[in-house]
C-alpha cells in the first residue's frame, strides 16, 4: 500500500462536530438483542476504533449505519442526516462491511467499475485507488484468484470510491499478514489525515491503539467506554523506591500530605496520578520534600497500564 | 435505476457471459431445430394425450409456421434456462455478499432491483432475437437438406409466424425471468432457490400432470409453456397468458416486498 502521514493528531484540536451520533440504538433478532440501547458518537475528522469481543454487536451496528439493517429501536444521525434515511448520506460514505463481497469471475478493476456504475461515480480514479491499496499489479486478475488479504485491500479500494467523507470499515485487517496490518494502519492514518472521519471495527485493540484518537468499546451490544484512548488508560501510576526500606513510611507521609493516595508494594511506594498534566510538578515536589527529609530516592519509574490490558479489564468486567 | 442498469450491463457484456449464457440459449434453439428437422417424417402418428405434438411432419414444416417450428419447440426449455439464470443471478447477489456492497452504494432498493432486472431482460430479449435468427437460418439450411419447401416461409405469413414466435417466447421468457427473480429474492441462496424452482417447474408439475389431467390448466410452468405453443388443448392461449400474468404478479409482489422490507444479513 502507498501511504503517507502517520502522526496521531492532537485530540484537543479535533473538531467538536460529530460525524456519527447514535442513541438508544437497538437491534433484536427474535428474542436476542444483538445491539442493546447503544449510545455513542464519532467526532468529525477522527479515526475512531470500534472495539469489542466477537459477537459484541459491532457488525450489526455498522450494518445499521449503512442501511442494511433496520433498527428495532433508537436512531441517530450520520453526517447530519437521519440514520433511517441512508439514501441521504451514503453517497458521502464508503463502507466495507464484513467480508468483501465481489463477483468472483470479474477482475478487481471490473468489480470496482460495477460498483462505481451502481453509484453513478466516475470510474477514472479506479486505477489510482488500486495502486493505493497495493493491487495495481493484480488489478486485471479475476477476484477469485485473490488471497484473503488482497480481497480486504480491494474492499478498502471499493470503500474509497467517490472520495467519501466518512469511512466505515468492519475488521479491515482480517486476513492480513503483519506487514499488511502495518500497511493498513498507515493507510487508515493517512485517510484520517486527509480530513476524513474513519470508523473502524476490530476485536483486537492492539490492531488500532497506535493510530486511533477515539475509542468506542462495546460488549453484549452495550457501550462500555467512549472517549480518547488516554481516558481508557485511566489513572497513571508511578513507583518510588527509597534507598532504605525503613524510609517507606516517611515517604508515604510526604506523598499522602500532597493529597495523593500511595500504596506500599514490597520495597516501593506506588503513587497514582489522577491528573496527568500535573504529574511532573507533583513528582518534583515529592522529590524535593523527600531529599529535605533525608530520604534518597534510588528509583522513580512509571507504571504504565497498557491500553490492551485496560481494554481486557474493561470487557472482562474488572473495571 | 439507470445506474443500476449500467452496473448490471457491465457484468453482462463480458465475453464469458455472452458466450456462456447467450451461447447456451442460441445453442438450445439450434439443437431444437436440428432435432425437429431430423425427426420430421411424413406421418408422426397420434399426439400424446393432453400434449400438443412436438414432432412435426414434413408437410407441417413446409407451411408458414415451419420457419419457426424448431424455435417454438425450444422456447419452453429456453424459458426454464432463463428462469434458472435469473434465479441464480439474484440469489447469488445475496450469497456472494455483492448485494451488500451494491446497497451501500445504491441504498434505494426499488431502482436497484428494477435496473438490474431491466438489464437482464434487455439482454435476454437481444439474445432471443439472435437465437431466432440463428434458428431460422439453420432451418433454411436443414430444409434444403431434407427437401422441404420454404416457399411459404418467404411470405408475409411466414414473417408473421416468426414474429409471433418471438413475441410469445419473449413473453414466456419475461414471465419466467420475473418468477426466477422473485424466487431468488425470497430464498436468497443460489442452490436452494434453483432447486426449488427447477424442482417445481420440471419434475413436480409433470409428475402431477401424469395423474391429474387438469394440471395443465393451472400449473404456472405448464401454462407458461402453453404460451409458446399458442395454447394447448387444456389451456387456451388467452387463459395461459392471463393465469401466467397473475401467478407472476403474485410472486413478484411477494419477492419485491421481501427485498424491500427484509434486512440484509448476508
Amino acid at each position: 500500500m502507498s501511504v503517507t502521514a502517520t502522526a496521531r493528531p492532537d485530540p484537543a484540536a479535533r473538531p467538536m462536530n460529530a460525524a456519527i451520533v447514535v442513541h438508544g440504538l437497538t437491534k433484536r433478532f427474535g428474542q436476542r438483542a444483538a445491539v442493546d440501547d447503544l449510545d455513542f458518537e464519532v467526532p468529525e475528522g477522527s479515526l475512531a476504533g470500534f472495539i469489542g469481543p466477537n459477537v459484541a454487536g459491532k457488525t450489526t451496528t455498522l450494518r445499521m449505519l449503512v442501511g442494511l439493517l433496520t433498527p428495532t429501536a433508537g436512531g441517530g444521525d450520520v453526517l447530519g442526516q437521519q440514520l433511517t434515511k441512508p439514501e441521504r448520506y451514503l453517497g458521502r460514505v464508503g463502507a466495507l462491511i464484513e467480508a468483501p463481497g465481489f463477483y468472483p469471475g470479474l477482475t478487481g478493476e471490473h468489480n470496482l467499475r460495477v460498483l462505481a456504475a451502481a453509484a453513478g461515480l466516475d470510474a477514472e480514479p479506479i486505477p489510482a485507488l488500486l495502486e493505493r491499496v497495493g493491487l495495481g499489479k493484480r488489478a486485471h486478475d479475476p477476484y477469485k484468484t485473490y488471497s484473503l488479504g488482497m480481497k480486504q485491500r480491494l474492499g478498502i479500494a471499493a470503500a474509497l470510491l467517490g472520495d467519501p467523507e466518512l469511512l466505515i470499515l468492519d475488521e479491515p485487517a482480517n486476513g492480513l499478514d503483519p506487514q499488511g496490518m502495518r500497511d493498513m494502519r498507515l493507510l487508515l492514518s493517512a485517510l484520517r489525515n486527509e480530513g476524513r472521519t474513519v470508523l473502524v471495527s476490530s476485536h483486537l485493540l492492539g490492531e488500532l491503539e497506535q493510530i486511533c484518537d477515539w475509542l468506542i468499546v462495546i460488549k453484549d451490544g452495550r457501550r462500555l467506554f467512549q472517549g480518547a484512548p488516554e481516558e481508557l488508560l485511566g489513572v497513571e501510576q508511578l513507583s518510588l523506591r527509597p534507598e532504605h526500606e525503613r524510609d517507606l513510611a516517611a515517604l508515604a507521609n510526604i506523598v499522602d500530605s500532597r493529597g495523593l493516595e500511595p500504596q506500599v508494594v514490597g520495597a516501593q511506594l506506588v503513587v497514582p496520578f489522577a491528573d496527568p498534566d500535573a504529574r511532573s510538578d507533583e513528582i518534583a515536589d515529592i522529590v524535593r520534600a523527600a531529599t529535605a527529609a533525608g530520604i534518597t530516592l534510588v528509583e522513580i519509574a512509571p507504571q504504565n497500564t497498557h491500553l490492551e490490558q485496560s481494554y481486557l479489564d474493561l470487557i472482562g468486567g474488572r473495571r | 435505476m439507470i445506474n443500476s442498469f449500467h452496473a448490471e450491463w457491465l457484468k453482462l457484456k463480458r465475453p464469458a457471459v455472452i458466450l456462456g449464457a447467450g451461447g447456451a440459449l442460441v445453442l438450445l434453439a439450434c439443437l431444437a431445430v436440428v432435432l425437429t428437422f431430423a425427426a420430421a417424417s411424413a406421418d408422426v402418428g397420434p399426439p400424446p394425450l393432453n400434449n400438443p405434438p412436438l414432432l412435426s411432419t414434413t408437410a407441417e414444416l413446409a407451411t408458414a409456421a415451419g420457419i419457426s417450428r424448431g424455435f417454438v419447440i425450444a422456447a419452453g426449455f429456453i424459458g426454464i434456462l432463463v428462469f434458472v439464470l435469473f434465479t441464480a443471478s439474484v440469489a447469488g447477489e445475496f450469497s456472494q455478499g455483492t448485494l451488500r456492497a451494491l446497497l451501500t452504494r445504491q441504498p434505494r432498493r426499488t431502482p436497484l432491483l428494477i435496473g438490474k432486472l431491466g438489464a437482464l431482460l434487455v439482454a435476454s430479449a437481444l439474445t432471443l432475437a439472435v437465437a431466432l435468427a440463428a434458428s431460422i437460418a439453420l432451418s433454411f439450411a436443414l430444409a434444403a437438406v431434407r427437401g422441404i419447401s420454404t416457399t411459404n416461409w418467404l411470405t408475409s405469413s411466414g414473417a408473421a409466424e416468426a414474429g409471433r414466435a418471438y413475441r410469445d417466447t419473449l413473453l414466456t421468457v419475461v414471465l419466467f425471468a420475473i418468477l426466477g427473480t422473485a424466487l431468488g429474492l425470497i430464498v436468497r441462496s443460489t442452490v436452494p432457490a434453483v432447486a426449488i424452482g427447477v424442482g417445481w417447474m420440471m419434475p413436480l408439475e409433470h409428475i402431477v400432470q401424469g395423474v391429474w389431467a387438469d394440471a395443465g390448466r393451472w400449473f404456472p410452468g405448464l401454462l407458461l409453456n402453453a404460451i409458446t405453443r399458442s395454447g394447448t388443448d387444456l389451456a387456451s392461449y388467452d387463459r395461459s397468458v392471463l393465469l401466467g400474468l397473475i401467478y407472476t404478479a403474485a410472486l413478484a409482489l411477494v419477492g419485491a416486498a421481501s427485498f424491500l422490507r427484509r434486512d440484509v444479513t448476508t
